[in-house]
């Protein structure tokens, strides 16, 4: 299962908006693999913030575990968010 | 004087007035009008002042949210109309806007750090005050592309009163200014762990992708400088009611 962040937008910000995000994924994963990984693609994102990424990474990552995979992390500022959410937060995703 | 980790970013009266081309009776007043913050020499009561406030002095714009923020102004005045944001989604929309007036100017890697700040400091403004605005809601904004500077402040219960919800203990302004840039703490604290946006600015700025943030809660001013793992607090004369940031990039 691929995820891609683009269909939410090109700058994804905001707690309640990615409660809302995470919500609209999660209602598509019903049907998935046990072994199968979701990929969450973030080709085209031109901002991304650690509040947002926190509220959709996060509870995936808790239900998923290292099925939770992130792709095509590029854009300078989802990457310095990551580094934040891993270095304050403690939490660390799998990356291709 | 409280105590200066860094020296170097304060001027003299008289190095100040040699920057800014104007008479040293002029900066006292605007001093004493809480158009600039001071701090001064416990020894001999010398007056000091940032040289990033004074450089943002030759800016309109800072010198409106100067008087904006300063505890006991009450009301909207025309001259701040074109800066002012009753509420998130008109402030976040203008933000992404701006986009396009930063393209071919900055990469777009710039572009985006700039833009991920802004929103990070757009949504604490409402984020944080929600339902306990002292007296005037909303933001103040403005990004000047020219000078490459952006501003974002409010005037709502500032940092030490919404820190002090999970952390009673907290003291001083300075205090909880420091908390905020270096622990992981939210005035939400029931809702599990968040605070990260000012996080996120503090290593944009420490990496170079930012020049510097200056910000300052109650009489606690910080800045971060470029390419500088340090956070400068100081304690200073004028006091701004919430929360006043200045980016440049």
């Amino acid at each position: 299962m691929i995820i891609e962040f683009i269909k939410f937008g090109e700058d994804l910000h905001g707690r309640p908006q990615g409660k809302d995000a995470y919500d609209s994924i999660i209602a598509r994963l019903g049907d998935i693999r046990s072994d199968e990984e979701i990929i969450v693609d973030f080709k085209g994102l031109k901002s991304c913030s650690t509040s947002w990424l926190d509220e959709v990474l996060t509870p995936l990552q808790n239900r998923f575990g290292d099925r939770l995979v992130l792709r095509n992390v590029t854009n300078l500022s989802a990457k310095l968010s990551l580094d934040v959410l891993r270095d304050v937060g403690g939490k660390k995703f799998r990356t291709e | 004087m409280s105590k200066i980790i860094n020296k170097n970013l304060l001027l003299s009266i008289g190095d100040a007035t040699q920057l800014l081309d104007v008479s040293a009776s002029t900066l006292r007043r605007m001093d004493d009008k809480g158009i600039i913050a001071s701090v001064r020499n416990v020894k001999n009561g010398k007056r000091y002042f940032f040289k990033a406030d004074l450089l943002s002095l030759k800016y309109k714009s800072y010198k409106l949210v100067r008087e904006w923020t300063k505890p006991g102004h009450r009301k909207i005045e025309k001259k701040i109309k074109d800066f002012y944001y009753p509420v998130e989604a008109s402030l976040t929309g203008k933000i992404i806007m701006e986009r396009a007036s930063l393209e071919g100017l900055i990469s777009d890697e710039g572009i985006s750090v700039i833009i991920n700040s802004a929103m990070e400091l757009a949504g604490n403004v409402f984020y944080h005050n929600q339902g306990q605005w002292p007296d005037i809601e909303g933001a103040f904004y403005v990004l000047d592309r020219i000078e490459r500077k952006m501003i974002i402040a409010d005037r709502g219960v500032g940092l030490l009163k919404n820190l002090r919800l999970v952390k009673k203990n907290l003291a001083s302004h300075a205090e909880a200014l420091k908390l905020a840039f270096t622990e992981q703490i939210s005035s939400r604290g029931l809702e599990g762990h968040r605070g990260y946006g000012l996080k996120f600015i503090r290593r944009a700025v420490e990496m170079g992708y930012l020049r510097c943030l200056v910000y300052q809660t109650g009489n606690a001013r910080l800045e971060i400088l470029a390419n500088d793992k340090n956070l400068y607090i100081d304690e200073v004369d004028s006091s701004v009611q919430g929360c006043l940031a200045i980016v440049e990039f």
